[in-house]
């Protein structure tokens, strides 16, 4: 049941976290942590990592993490 | 030197001449490629003289070029520069093209052009040889037609590969108007600059490029080959929405929920209209889903087809800005209208943003009276797309109040306030000469901020935006490395990756500090060019500010009643400012100058004080 929470670098590092019940995919992550702090950036224009390591939409995560969020675009 | 050949190739058009520019490595630690070096090229070769630089003359090089990261880093985009006719500063004009990776094949990592052909020409290098042929027989054409006899010519008179790619210019560009792009694919353009006029006054309809040649070598090849597959998994992954709906999906994301696009030349913001959206677009126009350029895993390209009154238009999405400057900034709420006018747009060479954004413009003079029927020659009434069209056409051709127009935004406005005798620049939605990008900032909820456009050294570029902090991706700087790289910003990852990336290429073992500095540099010589600006504009700290209409509430939506506040505003462009070393003023002091190894361009200064 991880705890995960996402550090948001364009909001003054905002600090914002949920609590799963179970193992979550990053994309799912993603989309519930930013809708928790803005409804302007997608997840497509975020870069998420957990310490060093370069999360992929794809991953799941199992256990409580903190998670770095950075945009790296805007607009389109 | 890994990643760049140091090489550009220099054609002078005038003479008939080419010759190879060797560029230093220490340049391409300084500037990378792309726009900073374009930046670094011209600031070396104008200094104090660029006042005097006329964009539309011959003496206005037109730069072709590549960055360390073309070739290596997943997608292709090549960048366009010279002297802006629009903000008559340095404009980083980016388009897909995979012009950029030939180059790279034929030795070289650009292509500068320079004075004019006598008549009609096109450029052809093959594998690092150039060719200047007569383009009598394709000068006036533009889109499909044009591109399908442009692959015949260069088959029948220089022998090309049937593959080889190019960029060109449409009859907007031919006939010099401010808001021409240089175009690529029927559908791509490096819009922002107005280069495609530029290439016009030269008279080079198309610049085709082929190598036969590797790349350059890299520094760590088996590293970079796993950064690339780890890089290009994420990318594609994250992507999959934009691989779906582009950025069209913008139009009813910034339409109604964030209350921040254009509409009817922005004296609104805000739309209902549940069809205009890209499920509407995907119902009404599209045929193919999707496509995508050399090397690039996003495929945020479609094409999209509308009949109309006998004819068949063809475009690509058109992605968030097309739809937004086409559509409901001229009044247009049906992806149809959108499709047409922006397969016109293509067709004729023409910036959609820029000149969407001076449409709107005429459009709204016209139904306050201050433009008239006789004037016009017709109507011009919101959401009519026949009167759009036709416009559209005048100022490709320059006919009527074409010519005016042609002329982009700020200047019509100018023109026309001389001749009404009336400060019509209210109506103008521009920062130094640059169509604001289709993102607002008065519901504080789309991403642009108060100093946004007002501080960017690219005026109202959407791409290019001034924010804080400035070590970071929200910043200008982070949007000038990604265009000196020069990729493209939808297949980036985080600031730490991309430099990974680059040292891997380069080999140059930069830290996050000295690659931010690299940006810094580049907008702190483009801010200079900006501000030595001429002849026939020059800016100041004053025209640091957004356009008058963002000061006004927005009349509709969810944000009625929301507007910038000037105080705010002033705050923040002298913290801006102050961050960027650039004086009271806004002028870069000879500090910041000297620290970011600028020292050699501090008698521009001179001109600035």
């Amino acid at each position: 049941m991880p705890r995960i929470c996402g550090k948001f670098s364009w909001i003054d590092n905002r600090e914002v976290c949920i609590q799963y019940d179970k193992c979550v995919r990053v994309a799912e992550a993603l989309t519930d942590l930013l809708k928790q702090v803005e409804k302007k950036t997608s997840i497509e224009a975020v870069v998420a990592r957990i310490g060093g390591k370069l999360l992929s939409s794809s991953d799941i995560i199992c256990e409580d993490s903190s998670i770095t969020i950075v945009r790296v675009f805007k607009g389109g | 030197m890994k990643g760049v050949w140091g090489r550009l190739l220099e054609v002078d058009l005038t003479a008939g001449t080419s010759r190879s520019i060797e560029i230093p490595e220490k340049v391409y630690r300084m500037f990378l490629g792309g726009r900073g070096l374009a930046t670094y090229l011209l600031a070396r070769e104008f200094s104090e003289k660029w006042r005097f630089l006329d964009p539309l003359s011959p003496d206005n090089p037109l730069l072709f070029l590549t960055g360390p990261l073309t070739g290596y880093y997943p997608g292709v985009k090549l960048s366009v520069s010279g002297k802006s006719p629009q903000s008559n500063s340095v404009i980083g004009s980016v388009v897909s093209s995979e012009v950029a990776i030939e180059l790279k094949a034929s030795g070289l990592d650009g292509l500068v052009l320079k004075g004019s052909c006598e008549k009609p020409c096109y450029v052809y290098v093959g594998n690092g040889k150039v060719e200047i042929r007569d383009a009598s027989s394709i000068w006036g054409l533009g889109g499909l037609k044009l591109v399908k006899q442009f692959n015949s010519l260069l088959k029948e008179d220089v022998k090309a590969d049937p593959k080889t790619p190019f960029v060109y210019i449409g009859p907007a560009g031919e006939n010099k108007v401010r808001t021409a792009a240089v175009m690529a694919k029927l559908a791509h353009a490096a819009g922002y600059g107005g280069y495609g006029a530029v290439m016009g006054a030269k008279r080079v309809k198309a610049v085709a490029v082929k190598g036969y040649g590797s790349l350059p070598p890299v520094n760590d090849p088996e590293s970079l080959n796993t950064l690339f597959r780890s890089a290009l998994g994420n990318i594609k992954e994250r992507m999959k929405r934009f691989r779906q709906w582009g950025t069209t999906e913008g139009t009813w994301h910034t339409g109604y929920y964030l209350s921040s696009m254009p509409v009817k030349n922005w004296s609104e913001e805000w739309h209902d209209v549940k069809d205009f959206s890209h499920v509407g677009f995907e119902l009404e126009t599209w045929v193919k889903n999707p496509w995508a350029d050399w090397g690039c895993p996003v495929a945020c390209m479609k094409l999209s087809i509308a009949k109309w009154r006998g004819e068949v238009f063809i475009t690509d999405n058109p992605d968030y800005e097309m739809a937004a400057y086409l559509g409901s900034n001229l009044g247009v709420f049906s992806p149809r209208g959108a499709v047409i006018l922006s397969s016109l747009a293509d067709e004729l060479g023409l910036c959609g943003i820029q000149t969407g954004n001076v449409m709107g413009f005429a459009v709204e003079l016209y139904e306050k009276g201050i433009l008239t029927r006789d004037e016009v020659g017709y109507e011009l009434k919101w959401g009519d797309v026949e009167c759009m069209a036709k416009l559209m056409k005048d100022i490709a051709y320059r006919r009527g109040i074409g010519e005016v127009l042609a002329e982009g935004t700020f200047r019509a406005a100018r023109l026309l306030s001389e001749k009404k005798g009336v400060d019509l620049t209210k109506y103008a939605i521009q920062v130094k000469g640059i169509a604001v990008g289709a993102h607002g900032v008065r519901s504080g909820k789309d991403y642009p901020q108060p100093i946004s456009y007002a501080l960017s050294v690219q005026g109202g570029d959407h791409t290019s935006v001034a924010e804080f902090p400035v070590n970071s991706t929200e910043s200008e700087a982070w949007y000038s490395i990604l265009d000196s790289g020069v990729v493209c910003m939808f297949t980036v990852l985080d600031d730490s990756t991309l430099l990974e990336y680059l040292n891997k290429v380069t080999g140059w073992g930069l830290d996050l500090g000295e690659f931010y500095e690299i940006g810094r540099r580049v907008i702190t010589l483009q801010r200079i060019l900006l501000l030595i600006g001429g002849p026939d504009a020059e800016w100041s700290a004053e025209d640091d500010d957004n356009p008058p209409r963002f000061y006004e509430p927005l009349p509709t939506g969810p944000y009625k009643g929301s507007a910038l506040k000037r105080e705010e505003v002033d705050e923040l462009k002298k913290k801006y400012y102050a961050e960027m070393g650039w004086g009271e003023k806004g002028i870069p002091s000879e500090e910041t100058l000297r620290r970011l190894g600028l020292e050699e361009f501090t008698p521009m200064l001179n001109m600035l004080h």
